[in-house]
Parts: structure tokens; sequence; C-alpha cells
């Protein structure tokens, strides 16, 4: 089966968005007690952007649900950091703007025919 | 028992209203206290005055609160898995919880029973909202459970960061858009459960 085009959006949008949590992490850092809790909170994005977009690929093992779920679950964690204030205003914005994205990809039917496609 | 009419609709508009009806009094109530200022001040202090502020705000409690009972009411009606009944039954009380706060006397201080109503209001919706995460998943309705599970761990981190005025009001304000999206829902529904089963016992199954 050939990948949809809203899989490779849903791959560029989640790369997009663990590579912006990194550079994020990365001119925002500045040394002190907060640094981990800091670091891990950009880091944490990142994975989780990079997990989804990973599942987007012909060799994922995630179904359409459980793809969802994670995207969900990257929103209500980069809302939390907004509230905790552990992750900069604009940085928070952006990761709710990808996720957003990616949840609007998820939902076309070709990502769930693509996803939903019985694997061996 | 079976079902002949569908008031999927008319329990939804209960919501919508609810959230309208608090929204415009508690407004109205605002305006009339210029001391009282928004989000740095408690919403029971609006009850702390002899004119018409407290009686704006209680009518935004009793008027709101009610209607959320009716809307969790319909929610346990229709509801498609037991979650979503036990959120049903949840919002109801929260509403009764909200209504009865207008019962307590004025000029509350953090040990009265108007805050213990309060804080029973938040935390039956929080818990509401939970219920409705899961019940809305399991019956189909993903968007709808994704954002309950935002709007639920946005209110705890809310309660665990802010302070009381802030966390209030913040909390309303994701109450009132979980309310209406909730709404929404059950409107959309109507139709589908309509169309696959005619009967509680079809509908539970």
């Amino acid at each position: 089966m050939k990948a949809p085009r809203s899989a490779a959006a849903g791959v560029v949008l989640g790369l997009l968005g663990g590579i912006l949590s990194f550079a994020f992490m990365a001119f925002l850092f500045e040394a002190g007690t907060d640094a981990v809790s800091e670091v891990g909170s950009y880091m944490l994005l990142a994975v989780l952007f990079f997990a989804i977009a990973g599942a987007f690929t012909a060799n994922s093992q995630w179904s359409w649900d459980m793809l969802l779920f994670m995207s969900f679950l990257t929103a209500t964690i980069s809302v939390v950091f907004l509230v905790v204030e552990a992750v900069d205003l604009y940085a928070g914005v952006i990761a709710l703007v990808m996720v957003a994205s990616i949840i609007a990809v998820l939902l076309s039917p070709s990502s769930r025919i693509w996803l939903d496609r019985p694997r061996i | 028992m079976e079902i002949k009419t569908w008031h999927n609709a008319a329990f939804a508009w209960t919501g919508f209203l609810a959230v309208a009806s608090f929204a415009v009094f508690v407004v109205i109530a605002m305006n009339t206290d210029p001391s009282w200022v928004f989000g740095e001040d408690v919403f029971s202090s609006l009850r702390n005055h002899a004119n018409d502020t407290t009686r704006y705000f209680d009518a935004g409690c009793a008027v709101g609160g009610l209607l959320l009972t009716v809307f969790g009411i319909g929610n346990i009606l229709y509801h498609r898995n037991q979650d979503q009944a036990i959120g049903g039954g949840l919002v109801a009380v929260a509403g009764i919880a909200l209504a009865l706060v207008v019962l307590t006397p004025t000029g509350a201080t953090p040990e009265d029973l108007c805050y213990y109503f309060g804080h029973m209001f938040a935390l039956l919706m929080l818990m509401s909202l939970a219920a409705f995460a899961i019940g809305n998943w399991v019956a189909g309705h993903k968007v709808f459970a994704g954002v309950s599970l935002i709007l639920f761990a946005s209110g705890i981190a809310a309660i665990m960061t802010f302070d009381l005025a802030k966390a209030e009001t913040y909390g309303l304000f994701i109450g009132s858009i979980w309310v209406v999206l909730e709404s929404i829902r059950m409107m959309i529904e109507k139709t589908e459960i309509g169309r696959v089963a005619h009967t509680f016992d079809e509908v539970r199954q």
C-alpha cells in the first residue's frame, strides 16, 4: 500500500515539532537549579513529537486509535507545561499548534485507512 | 423501557443555557461592584455586599446550577456507556452544589459552607471531566474525549499552581468551554443513537 500524502504531512509535522522543541531548549537554556526541569520538559515534548512522526511511517506499529491518543496526550502535556510555566509561552503555543495540525491530519480518512491497514 | 421520542437536543440546550445564564449574571454582578478585580478577587467575595451584586451573583449560581443539573440528568438518560452515565450523574450533583451556594450566608470566610459548596462543585466537575473522557473515547467520540483529557489535566495543573482566585477564574473558563462542547456532542449523538438503538438496554450495549 502506498503511503498517502496525509501520512507524509504527519511525518513532517512531527519532525518539525520535535526539532523546534529541541531548538527552543537550546536557545532558552539558562544554567541554574531550574535548568533540569526546563530541559526535561522540552525533551519530553521532543520525544513525543518524534514518536508521532515515526508512527506515520511504513514500518510503524501504532493503530489510528493509539496515534490519536498519543497526539492528545502531547497536547495535554503542552497545555499543562504552559499552565505551570515549565516551558516558554511561544514554545508551548507552537507545540500546541503543531499537535493540533497533526490531529487535523489524523482525522482525514486517508490517514485512518493508512494507519489501520493490515500489517504482517 | 422504550424511548419513543429522542430529546437529546433539548437536554443539550440546557447545557448552553447554563453557561450563558451563569456568565451573563456573573458579568452583571462584576459590573455592579467596581472594587472587584477579575482574576485577583475570589468569586465568593461578590456575595459580600448588601446591594444588587449579591443578588445577581446568587441568581447566576441558582439558574446556572439548576440548568446544569438538568443537563447532567439528560446525560444519564441518553448515555452510550456507563462512564457517560456516571459523568452525567457527577455533573448533576455539581449543579446542585453550585445552586446550594445561594442558601449559604453572605460574607463568607474560607471556613464557611459557601467555600465548601464551591470546592465541591469544582471537584465534581473535574471528576465528571475524567469520566466523560473515558466514556466519549469508548463511545467513539475521540476528539471530545481528547479535549476532555486536555481540560482535565490543565484544571488539575491550575489548582496545583495558581492561587485560589486565579484557579477559580481558569476553572470556570475551562468548565464553560467543556459544557458547551459536551452539549454539541450530545446534539451530534442524537441521530446516531436513534439510528442504532431504540431501548435503554440497547444503548447500554
